[in-house]
């Protein structure tokens, strides 16, 4: 477990900024306490500062998880975002889709969303932006990334994918074991 | 046949390497193994044979062979050389029949044989007696001080844990750590400090001297050098070992290794030299925030370094200018720099493709011309462009196509 460098904290930061945009101070200043930024085993893990203190007094090799997982650094540098980070991600999300009710459990199985389950869309969405993809009942169901703009949605055809599917709730059931 | 003869010789004895000259008086009798008596010619006394031979005037005879040898020290003087010498032969040849008689003798038709015992050739030593054993710095030390090696039993008694214990081995660990389980913090320790670590050490840090010293006695009885400092040598180092030689001997320098030259075909070794830290885990969470909003900056800030841009087309344009201004000649005939492009300036100058010689050229061509062509449009925005502000210089369309990159 250890702090992350500058390097590998721009490549988090930058993908957030998809997603959340300018909002990721939101997640550095917070009321109810200083929260970092830890690596461990390659998985970036958000955790309040003194919970951190707590982590560190136990061996490494036996801490499976701390605070919340956002996702991994790969091998080649790149983050990818886990389904584990929706819940402090979506109140500061720009960019949403709404789903139909029939299409959400095509999503959460992991399959892209099309044009025909899209219920409704954020204003000025650019093409390829981090989304959140929610039901209609405005519950987060994970993330996406929109392959139209608003623009272009509205003249699609209905089997056009409109979200590239990147993380969904179905994910807790179906990788359960490798989610930390 | 039967002579005498003698000789001086100076010669290493084979048996101790020690040189002696010694003068030799050699008589020879007969020839072959098996002497039959009855052809000996030599003048040969009988009556002496039973007289007992004065002790004194014996002298050592060495029978070898058929040879009696003997060493005496033989006076120079002429007129009773050679009496003298016929009457050693005489004895001599005595001894050695004296000898022969000895021997058990055999009669077979009618004469008497002898056989002659068989010739033992002593082959001398090739090498030199070997030294006996060096001993070492303890052993003579012991011997000093009277110390006495005591034979010890295996098990030793333990009042902790009225047992028998082993002495050695993995018995004996776990007992030392049955009995160890706690260990006291002296008082005037540091109270963070691992005491067990400690003991670790201390344990490993006797071991090695142990081993250290046993090597040294070994390197001392087989006469090699081994240095109180720093890593011996062994011919049998892996390549790993000898990276890690090198590595020391070359940060043992007074400028700790910066200015070493590499051999030709050194190669580096993996994984020495300063280890990269990394910062902190339970450190400063506010400066690690600080920290994250930089990042955050510095990912905020766009693309395009327009400031950057366009400082850099003043610059370069103030670099032509001058060097036209000067006739593309900075210096007189013997250059002080030595040579071309010289200054930062000038350096500067050549990448634009604005050098010496390509100034001297286009002059060459504005005289020709008079003053149109290249040179000409860049005299008339000179005073504007060399005071301009960054806003000024970057509103021309120049300002702006470089910052497109």
């Amino acid at each position: 477990m250890r702090p992350l460098k500058n390097e590998e904290i721009t490549v988090v930061f930058s993908k957030l900024k998809h997603y959340i945009g300018s909002n990721i101070k939101a997640l550095l200043e917070r009321s109810d306490g200083l929260y970092c930024f830890r690596l461990h085993n390659g998985r970036v893990y958000y955790v309040k500062e003194d919970i951190v203190k707590f982590a560190s007094t136990v061996p490494h090799e036996n801490i499976i998880s701390l605070g919340v997982c956002f996702g991994k650094i790969t091998k080649g540098g790149k983050f990818l975002v886990h389904i584990t980070a929706l819940d402090f991600l979506h109140p500061y999300c720009q960019n949403k889709i709404w789903m139909k009710e029939s299409a959400e459990q095509n999503f959460m199985y992991g399959n892209h969303v099309y044009k025909s389950g899209l219920s409704r869309i954020s204003e000025n969405t650019p093409k390829y932006a981090g989304v959140v993809v929610y039901s209609s009942k405005d519950v987060p169901l994970g993330f996406g990334v929109a392959a139209k703009a608003t623009a272009e949605c509205r003249h699609s055809d209905p089997m056009d994918i409109i979200c590239f599917h990147q993380a969904d709730i179905g994910e807790y059931i179906r990788n359960e074991d490798t989610l930390t | 046949m039967d002579y005498y003869e003698m000789f001086r010789m100076t010669r290493q004895d084979m048996f101790t390497h020690q040189e002696t000259t010694r003068h030799y008086l050699r008589i020879r009798v007969g020839g072959g193994f098996v002497c039959r008596l009855g052809t000996v010619q030599v003048p040969y006394d009988r009556q002496k044979r039973s007289q007992n031979i004065d002790e004194k005037s014996q002298r050592k005879w060495k029978l070898v062979l058929n040879c009696a040898i003997s060493e005496c020290f033989i006076s120079r003087d002429e007129d009773q050389c050679d009496a003298y010498l016929c009457s050693l032969a005489r004895d001599g040849i005595q001894a050695l029949l004296t000898k022969v008689w000895d021997l058990p003798s055999e009669q077979i038709d009618n004469s008497i044989y002898v056989t002659l015992p068989k010739p033992v050739t002593k082959l001398p030593r090739e090498k030199p007696v070997p030294k006996g054993k060096e001993i070492t710095k303890w052993e003579q030390y012991a011997r000093e001080k009277g110390i006495k090696r005591r034979k010890k039993g295996k098990k030793v008694w333990d009042e902790v844990l009225k047992q028998f214990v082993p002495r050695y081995g993995y018995r004996k660990i776990l007992a030392e750590k049955e009995k160890n389980w706690v260990k006291e913090v002296p008082d005037n320790a540091d109270p963070y400090e691992d005491q067990f670590a400690k003991a670790a050490e201390i344990k490993k840090e006797n071991i090695a001297k142990n081993e250290y010293q046993r090597l040294r006695n070994i390197a001392k009885h087989r006469k090699l050098k081994v240095p109180n400092v720093g890593i011996t040598g062994n011919e049998y180092a892996s390549a790993k070992d000898l990276g890690l030689a090198t590595h020391y001997a070359r940060h043992a320098t007074a400028s700790l290794g910066k200015f070493q030259p590499d051999l030709p075909n050194e190669k580096k070794v993996k994984g020495l030299g300063k280890k990269r830290k990394h910062e902190d885990t339970t450190g400063d969470a506010e400066v690690e925030k600080k920290r994250y909003m930089a990042v955050l900056e510095k990912i905020d800030k766009p693309d395009l370094n327009l400031e950057g841009a366009v400082h850099k087309q003043i610059r370069d344009e103030n670099v032509i200018m001058d060097l036209e201004r000067r006739g593309g000649k900075k210096y007189g005939r013997r250059s002080k720099m030595g040579g071309r492009h010289r200054t930062k300036s000038d350096h500067r100058a050549a990448k634009l493709g604005k050098g010496y010689h390509k100034i001297k050229a286009k002059i060459k061509s504005k005289a020709k011309f008079g003053g149109t062509g290249k040179g000409g449009s860049k005299g008339n925005f000179g005073d504007m462009r060399k005071g301009a502000g960054k806003g000024k210089g970057a509103g021309k369309g120049k300002g702006g196509g470089k910052a497109k990159r």
